[in-house]
């Protein structure tokens, strides 16, 4: 089994320690391979910025996407960017605080899901917690992890301050997920 | 070799650049001198905010210059001592490290290769700096090379690389690359690594005298050894001898052999499926995940290939090289450059044999590119 997972939107939307949070938790909490990479540099802070995470439960010889599971979209620039690389059995997480239906009609999937993560984030938590209401619906439509790996990632990387708002975010987007 | 403990030993997810740092640390290294340079700037960070604890000394310094003579003076007062650096930053270190080969002085720069010549692609991935680390320096003399190409290797090829360098008196370069250094994996931090034990008790006046294998026993400042330590070519007291052509043309061929006469011990390769390879493909660093998975793929469809991995590529393991190039019918080198590497195989197994396969402009070859230069020659 190798997976192959993708996360694009703007520098600052969290799309980085979004892979790095589920690296750690297929990783260090699960016993998965994992591989996480990211742009770097400028291309960081940019619109359209993208990190990526293969696991497998097989060493990992390529560490970058190939063929892609999952991309998780935040935005229209870094949706637009990657859409060229999205295959028939890709699944897509969009943002559709951002994201509309219009924008992602034949995109080359039909297994879409739009998720208002940056909205509910707003609603019910802060804006910086975007990427873990969306990791948590993420975590609700992988069943190879589960909702306590992604709690206990979050314990081992986030500070205390932080922390249990990013569970409770975590939670929501989950049960969301659940009720999907 | 002593054991020694760790006590962070566990699984972390980790960068290959904070590896290599984390790595340094559990080699004893207890000095850093660096610059911060796109892409190896992380290994600083991790130990400007450890080192101390420690109880080492990490210094930023005003340039590379100044942080490989630091490093030098660092070893001789009898310090695990490194630095890390990139593409332009290397470039600059060149004549200090000419300098720390003549006088014998035990040191590791971990090179994040990125994209050159010049300032070049500072964010990239590269393999730019595998001719350089070898003949960077004028004159005759030999260094060693590991090339990691995992956050695993990264730890364990820079805890090696700091025994190297104290086994043979000499620098040794980790070269990384950028893919290596920014991605994150789970690195397994062993219960205790081993570290070479040199500690010289006698009292000496021939620092440059060597053992029976061709390295002088370590000498350190301050341990009343009255050293003296001269980029000019010295006799074994180390007084210059530069117009003394017996006494320099010794000193050359030592310091050329005591490595090229221990290659065995230093060179390590890794072979994947040697049995019955027509084709094979010699790969190091970063790209060889990437030639590995094609390799695969290409069996999997039943040709004939097989994989070099080379963990240490100066001095060349020349010998792991022939025996697996002896039985195929052509051999592909892919590289993140326009061949450099690729003239060492050529030397050894002959042109017609040999070809590469470049990656140039920041680009990691994906494996279904070599994959399909191995359907296209098998």
């Amino acid at each position: 089994m190798r997976k192959d997972f993708r996360f694009g939107g703007a520098g600052g939307q969290g799309v980085i320690s979004l892979a790095v949070l589920l690296a750690n938790a297929y990783g260090v909490q699960n016993n998965y391979e994992v591989a996480q990479t990211q742009s770097y540099g400028p291309a960081a802070r940019g619109g359209a910025c993208k990190a990526e995470l293969v696991v497998s439960d097989r060493r990992i010889d390529y560490v970058k996407a190939d063929e892609l599971d999952c991309f998780v979209a935040f935005n229209k620039p870094s949706f637009d960017k990657f859409k060229g690389d999205i295959l028939p059995g890709t699944r897509l997480f969009a943002d559709s605080t951002f994201i509309s239906k219009e924008d992602v009609a034949g995109c080359g999937t039909e297994k879409i899901y739009m998720f208002p993560a940056t909205r509910y984030a707003e609603e019910n938590f802060r804006a910086v917690c975007t990427n873990i209401v969306m990791m948590g619906f993420f975590v609700a439509k992988n069943p190879d992890i589960s909702l306590e790996d992604a709690e206990k990632a979050l314990r081992e990387v986030m500070s205390p301050k932080v922390l249990e708002m990013n569970l409770q975010a975590l939670r929501f987007g989950y049960e969301k997920g659940v009720e999907d | 070799m002593r054991i020694k403990k760790l006590s962070d030993s566990g699984v972390k997810l980790m960068q290959g650049n904070e590896a290599c740092a984390a790595g340094a640390l559990a080699a004893d290294c207890r000095f850093m001198a660096g610059y911060p340079i796109t892409p190896a700037t992380e290994i600083p960070e991790y130990l400007s905010s450890r080192m101390f604890a420690a109880g080492g000394v990490f210094m930023q310094m005003e340039d590379e210059l100044a942080s490989i003579n630091a490093v030098i003076g660092a070893s001789w007062g009898g310090a695990r001592a490194m630095t890390a650096t990139s593409g332009p930053g290397f470039t600059l270190m060149q004549e200090a490290l000419g300098y720390a080969a003549v006088t014998e002085t035990p040191l590791v720069v971990i090179n994040v290769m990125r994209g050159g010549p010049a300032t070049g692609q500072p964010t990239c991935t590269s393999q730019d700096a595998v001719m350089q680390a070898r003949y960077g320096g004028h004159g005759d003399y030999e260094i060693i090379a590991l090339a990691p190409s995992s956050v695993q290797e990264a730890f364990d090829f820079t805890v090696r690389a700091f025994n190297l360098a104290d086994k043979y008196r000499v620098p040794v370069f980790v070269l990384s690359d950028e893919t290596v250094g920014h991605t994150r994996e789970k690195l397994l931090i062993p219960e205790s690594v081993e570290i070479f034990d040199d500690e010289y008790q006698g009292v000496c006046r021939e620092y440059f005298k060597p053992d029976e294998n061709g390295v002088p026993p370590r000498i350190r400042f301050f341990q009343g050894h009255d050293v003296l330590v001269d980029g000019q070519l010295h006799d074994q007291r180390g007084i210059r001898a530069g117009t003394d052509p017996a006494v320099c043309a010794q000193a050359i061929r030592r310091y050329c052999g005591k490595i090229l006469d221990h290659i065995d011990d230093i060179s390590s390769v890794e072979k994947f499926f040697p049995e019955d390879a027509e084709t094979l493909v010699i790969a190091y660093g970063s790209v060889s995940r990437s030639a590995l998975s094609a390799v695969r793929r290409a069996r999997d469809e039943g040709m004939k290939v097989g994989m070099l991995k080379l963990n240490t590529v100066w001095p060349v393991p020349e010998k792991e090289i022939r025996a697996a190039c002896a039985g195929a019918k052509r051999v592909i080198v892919p590289e993140m450059n326009v061949g450099e590497y690729l003239r060492e195989i050529q030397r050894i197994a002959g042109c017609d044999k040999v070809q590469g396969f470049s990656s140039i402009g920041g680009v990691f070859p994906a494996p279904k590119a070599i994959y399909e230069k191995i359907a296209e020659v098998t």
